[in-house]
């Protein structure tokens, strides 16, 4: 009798194993589960050009010709609400049960919510605004109109993405962060400070160190903030990170730790169920770590590993992870995790193009994050997390000096190899 | 019917590198490969249309700069996911140190 594939999520990770399960048996069976509606779309464009772009539809992961080609099982507006990990079930909103012979959980994460807000009972107020879905989008797509003021709290990627997106569409935008600067755990200062400035020339009003005191939602947004005067706002997006969707891996007893806890196999605390993506907390050997990650292109990597394990491989993830994000015409990219550096080291093309890379004592790199216009610091990133992914030694004075093209470290690794 | 475009000094590609190249209205990557020889492909990615010459060239694969889709830039394949449409392949030829590329007349 053939296997039954149960994956839970069609986002990017649910989608890649999908695809990857049938890729190496033709003889499965694939059932894929998604709660929201419509056919699985990328998430990456939703504060970008899906704000910018009038005519924007969403970008397809999957078409529905290729999943009845690949005979996936697309089960759309099913949300999976118990998994039973003794009898390997799984028990769905239309009162169904499936049974399992391995399952992935790649159900992603959801906004955090403010908890003052929480407490107020305000969590639904039509002023208040959070991005993570295509439906997220759309009502932020039908309520910025030029002119209005709207308030951003937490200066994170996909805030600061929406303030570049809003602001580019005329309105006027005011960034809450309680940080002494934007994006502080994620991106080295140099780079930082590009985008900052970048936002300062666009007429983007980001407020550090802030605290906020009260938020009051009616007809209009009221924000005080200790120290400094009310903002009034037309509405809110509250941008303060994501948080994993373990309530099912909760439920069923798997070890948990920020995420689901996996192995480097994408293996959880139960021997037939793995999962990959935002969910999960996965080891990186090459940096002794644990780590949880929101990334378009591991979510990807990792279901692959996942779903070669549920075939009966011997997969295990050890890529260096890799990530982007686009504001005005910049564009940074970062590849790696700082994890201990002892020396760290800038390469300035010129005032916005740059590269920051820190290594480790043995001077092999750990992780670079890097900005520019458009793609122009993409090749040095590629480099890059191929003298990681190699465990090179590199040159440091080649590394910094911007005359000598970064390629030539590699050549030189290929050499020595 | 052959329409022969000239496009650079052969010098002006590095081996193992790429370059743009922009002709009537059109956009086209230019690759040299490590061994020296000139190939051409449509600029622009599949996936989101991204100029590909911004992006990694490794023996015979064009790494895309945006999500790292690839393509063998000798005969056009897409790699797989996110790229699957593959690029076109244009006839090129070396003339005097010059890079020519055969577009459609
Ligand atoms: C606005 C935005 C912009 C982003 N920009 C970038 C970027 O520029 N670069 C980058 O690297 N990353 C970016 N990301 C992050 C990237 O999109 C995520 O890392 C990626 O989507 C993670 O994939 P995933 O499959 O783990 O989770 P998701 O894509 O979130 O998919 C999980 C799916 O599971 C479904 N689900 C959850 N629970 C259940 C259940 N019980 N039953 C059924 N279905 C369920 C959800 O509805 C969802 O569709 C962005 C994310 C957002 C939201
Ligand atoms: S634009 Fe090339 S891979 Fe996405």
């Amino acid at each position: 009798m053939s296997q039954t594939m149960v994956i839970i999520g069609a986002g990017e990770a649910g989608v890649r194993a999908a695809r990857t399960l049938r890729q190496h048996s033709p003889d499965i069976e694939i059932h894929l589960f998604e709660r929201e509606n419509g056919l699985p779309y990328e998430r990456p464009p939703l504060s970008k050009s899906a704000l910018l772009d009038e005519a924007f539809t969403r970008q397809l992961i999957i078409s529905e010709e290729e999943l009845t080609q690949l005979s996936i099982h697309y089960h759309s507006d099913t949300y999976v609400d118990e998994l039973l990990p003794a009898s390997k079930q799984v028990h769905l909103s239309n009162g169904q049960y499936l049974a399992f012979d391995k399952l992935l959980i790649a159900t992603g994460a959801k906004a955090r919510a403010l908890p003052l807000l929480q407490q107020k009972g305000l969590d639904s107020h039509p002023l208040l605004f959070s991005l993570r879905s295509a439906a997220d989008c759309q009502r932020i797509r039908a309520h910025a109109l030029a002119g209005q003021h709207v308030v951003l709290v937490g200066a994170g990627f996909i805030g600061l993405e929406l303030a570049a997106s809003l602001r580019s569409k005329g309105l006027k935008v005011t960034v809450l962060e309680s940080q002494a600067r934007i994006l502080q755990r994620a991106v080295p200062a140099p780079i930082a400070e590009v985008l900052a400035q970048a936002h300062a020339d666009q007429g983007v009003d980001i407020r550090l160190n802030c605290q906020i005191e009260d938020i009051r939602l009616d007809h209009v947004v009221e924000v005080d903030l200790v120290g400094q005067t009310r903002l009034t706002a037309d509405w809110l997006v509250v941008g303060i990170g994501a948080e994993p969707n373990i309530h099912l891996a909760n439920q069923a007893g798997l070890a948990l730790e920020n995420g689901i806890k996996v192995t480097a196999a994408m293996k959880t605390s139960h021997p037939d169920i793995y999962a990959a993506g935002d969910v999960c907390n996965f080891p990186l050997s090459r940096y002794g770590t644990q780590v949880r990650l929101e990334s378009w292109r591991c979510a990807q990597e990792q279901a692959e590993i996942a779903a070669l394990n549920m075939l009966g491989h011997r997969a295990q993830y050890e890529q260096a992870p890799w990530f982007w994000s686009d504001q005005y015409d910049l564009g940074l990219q970062s590849v790696g995790l700082s994890i201990n550096p002892v020396t760290r080291l800038e390469r300035r093309y010129d005032e916005r193009t740059r590269l920051y890379v820190e290594l480790n004592e043995q001077q092999q790199i750990l992780c670079a994050c890097a900005i520019g216009p458009g793609n122009s610091v993409a090749k040095d990133i590629k480099v890059i997390e191929r003298l990681i992914n190699q465990n090179s030694t590199v040159d440091i004075t080649t590394l910094g000096d911007v005359n000598v093209p970064l390629k030539s470290l590699l050549k030189r690794a290929k050499e020595c190899a | 019917m052959s329409n022969w475009i000239e496009v650079c000094a052969l010098d002006e590609i590095d081996e193992e590198d790429v370059v743009p190249f922009d002709h009537a209205g059109h956009t086209y990557a230019i690759y040299r490969c490590p061994e020296g020889d000139v190939f051409a492909t449509s600029g622009l990615c599949t996936h989101e249309r991204i100029h590909l010459a911004d992006g990694l060239v490794m023996d015979d694969i064009i790494e895309c700069p945006k999500h790292n889709g690839r393509f063998n830039y000798k005969n056009g394949q897409a790699q797989g996911a996110p790229v699957c449409e593959h690029l076109k392949t244009f006839a090129t030829k070396i003339e005097n140190d010059t890079i020519y590329i055969e577009v459609a007349p």
